[in-house]
C-alpha cells in the first residue's frame, strides 16, 4: 500500500471527511469501470458507485488495512452487486408471466457488425448467473487472480475455476456464429 | 472431450494454470489436436468479449459522481448534526435508564459546564477560539479534525469544518484545548475520535470538570473501550460521593466485564458501606465468575471490620 493512501485511510478513519474524498479520488475510476462491467447500464452503474463508496464513508473504521484499499472496495462493491441482483431476482420470479428472452435465439447468421456484437456480449453477460457473470468479469475484465476472487467472494477456488468454466462455456455457445463468420473454426 | 480437459483449456486461457499445470497441458495440447482447437475457440471468445470492454469513463462523468457523492456525505454529517446540541446526548442517555437523584443534578451540571463553563475560559484575543466557542455553545460544534503538530509549544491541532474554516493549536495546558477534548469525547459520533481525545486526556492531569466528563464517558459512551479507558483514567482521581455512585452503577450496568471489573477496581480502593447492597447484588447475580470474586472478597472484609455482620445500615 502506498504511503499516501495508507496516511489518506488513516486520516478518513479519523473523520477526515476531505481525506476520504482524497481517497474517492484516488480509486473512483476502477470502481466505477467495474460498476459498468457489473450492472451494463450506466444508472445503475451510477447508483452502485454512490453506494459503494458511502457504506465505504461509514464503515472506513472497521478497515482493517490487512488488504489494499481496492480490495476492499471491490468486496464491498461485489456483495452489494449480488445483493442487488438477488432483490431483482425475487421481482422477477413474483413476476414470472414475463419470460425473459433468449439472447441465444435472436443470434442472426449474417455477420454482425462490431457493435451488434458488443451487445450480443452484452446480452449473453447479463443472461449469465450473477455469480458466474460477477467471477468472469473480475477475472478476465480486471484481471484479478483466482485467490483474490475467492477470498472476495468468500467462495473456494474449485468453484471459481467451475464458475470460470460454465461462463465461458456460455460465451463461447453464444458467439459462435460470430466466431464462424470470422474464424471459421 | 471431458469437460475436465475443457476446464483446463479456459484456465489455460485465462492464465489461472500454475507453471506445472501449464507445461503438462501444453503437452496435453501436442498430444491431441482437438484440445488445440479448444483453446483456439476460447480464445477467440475472449477476444470478441474484449470488444464488449466499456469505454474507459472521462474525467468530467467521474468529477460528477464525485460532487453528488460530496453532497451525500455532508447531507449525512450535517443529519448527524442537527441532532447534536452538545449537552442533549449526554443527557438523554443518562434519563433513559433508572437513575438516582444524584444523576439527573448531574445531568444539569453538566449541561451548565458544557453550555457556560467552555465560554468563560475563552482567551479573547484570539478571534479563531471565540468563534469555536461560540459555535460550541450553540450546539454547531461539528466537522472537527484533531492532528498532532510537531510544534512542540502547540502540540495539538484542530480544524474546524464549519462556514468558515476555524483552526486551533495549543498543548493540554490550554484550557481551549481540554474542552474542545472533553467536546469530542461526551459529543463526537466518530468513535476513533473519541479515542483520540480519551488518548490526549490520559497525558494530562485533569480538574474536578475533567472528572465528571470522563465519569459521564464512562457511563454513557457506546463504544465499550472508551468508557474502559475513561473508567481506568478514572482510577487516579481522588475519590468522592459522585465516582462511588458512578462506579456502582457501572457495575450493576454496564455489559462490558473490562469495564466493569475497571470499576470494581475504585470501589474496592475506597471501600464505603453504600456500596454493599450493589457489592450484595454482584455477589449473586454477575455472570464473571472474577468480578464475583471481588464482590465476595468485599463484602468479607467488611463482615471482617464487623465482626462476622455486616453493617446494619444495609
Amino acid at each position: 500500500m502506498k504511503p499516501k493512501v495508507q496516511d489518506l485511510i488513516l486520516d478518513a478513519k479519523t473523520g477526515n471527511a476531505e481525506a476520504f474524498h482524497a481517497l474517492v479520488a484516488y480509486h473512483d475510476e476502477k470502481i466505477m469501470t467495474l460498476a459498468l462491467q457489473l450492472t451494463r447500464h450506466r444508472q445503475d452503474a451510477e447508483d452502485l458507485y454512490q453506494e459503494v463508496f458511502l457504506k465505504a464513508y461509514k464503515n472506513i473504521e472497521s478497515f482493517r488495512m490487512e488488504s489494499s484499499f481496492y480490495t476492499w472496495l471491490y468486496r464491498i462493491m461485489v456483495n452489494a452487486f449480488l445483493n442487488h441482483q438477488r432483490k431483482e431476482e425475487k421481482i422477477t420470479i413474483q413476476e414470472s408471466s414475463r419470460e425473459l428472452p433468449n439472447p441465444v435465439e435472436s443470434i442472426s447468421a449474417q455477420p454482425q457488425p462490431d457493435t451488434e456484437v458488443s451487445e450480443r456480449i452484452n446480452q449473453i453477460l447479463m443472461a449469465l448467473p450473477k455469480q458466474q457473470k460477477t467471477v468472469f468479469i473480475l477475472k478476465h475484465f480486471q484481471g484479478l487472480k483466482i485467490r483474490e476472487i475467492s477470498d472476495m467472494m468468500n467462495i473456494s477456488s474449485g468453484t471459481i475455476k467451475k464458475y470460470l468454466f460454465r461462463a465461458m462455456e456460455k460465451m463461447r455457445f453464444g458467439l459462435k456464429e460470430y466466431q464462424y463468420g470470422r474464424n471459421r473454426l | 472431450m471431458k469437460d475436465l480437459l475443457k476446464e483446463q483449456a479456459v484456465l489455460y486461457v485465462l492464465d489461472t494454470l500454475d507453471s506445472n499445470e501449464k507445461s503438462d497441458f501444453e503437452l496435453e495440447m501436442t498430444k491431441d489436436k482437438s484440445l488445440k482447437k479448444w483453446v483456439s475457440e476460447y480464445q477467440s471468445t475472449l477476444k470478441l468479449a474484449n470488444d464488449s470492454q466499456t469505454q474507459p469513463v472521462s474525467k468530467g462523468y467521474l468529477n460528477a459522481q464525485r460532487f453528488s457523492l460530496r453532497n451525500k456525505i455532508e447531507s449525512i454529517s450535517s443529519q448527524k448534526s442537527d441532532s447534536y446540541h452538545p449537552a442533549i446526548p449526554t443527557i438523554n442517555k443518562i434519563i433513559q435508564v433508572k437513575q438516582p437523584v444524584w444523576m439527573s443534578i448531574f445531568a444539569i451540571i453538566l449541561s451548565f459546564f458544557i453550555g457556560k463553563t467552555f465560554v468563560s475560559s475563552a482567551p479573547e484575543s484570539d478571534n479563531n477560539s471565540l468563534d469555536i466557542l461560540q459555535l460550541m455553545n450553540d450546539g454547531l460544534l461539528t466537522n472537527i479534525d484533531i492532528k498532532l503538530n510537531e510544534d512542540e509549544n502547540n502540540p495539538i491541532h484542530f480544524a474546524v469544518h464549519a462556514s468558515n474554516k476555524m483552526e486551533y493549536s495549543g498543548d493540554l495546558k490550554d484550557d481551549l484545548i481540554r474542552d474542545i477534548l472533553f467536546y469530542l469525547l461526551l459529543n463526537d459520533e466518530n468513535l476513533g475520535k473519541r479515542i483520540k481525545a480519551v488518548n490526549l486526556l490520559k497525558q494530562t492531569r485533569l480538574e474536578e470538570k475533567g472528572q465528571m466528563v470522563l465519569i459521564s464517558s464512562m457511563l454513557s459512551d457506546p463504544n465499550p473501550g472508551v468508557r474502559l479507558k475513561s473508567a481506568k483514567m478514572l482510577q487516579s482521581y481522588s475519590v468522592n460521593a459522585l465516582l462511588i455512585d458512578a462506579c456502582v452503577k457501572t457495575i450493576l450496568e454496564d455489559k462490558n466485564s473490562a469495564v466493569r471489573l475497571s470499576a470494581m477496581d475504585i470501589l474496592e480502593a475506597h471501600p464505603t458501606a453504600e456500596m454493599i447492597p450493589a457489592l450484595q447484588v454482584i455477589r449473586i447475580m454477575e455472570k464473571n465468575a472474577f468480578i464475583r470474586a471481588r464482590a465476595e472478597s468485599i463484602l468479607a472484609d467488611f463482615e471482617d471490620l464487623n465482626n462476622g455482620q455486616l453493617s446494619p445500615e444495609i
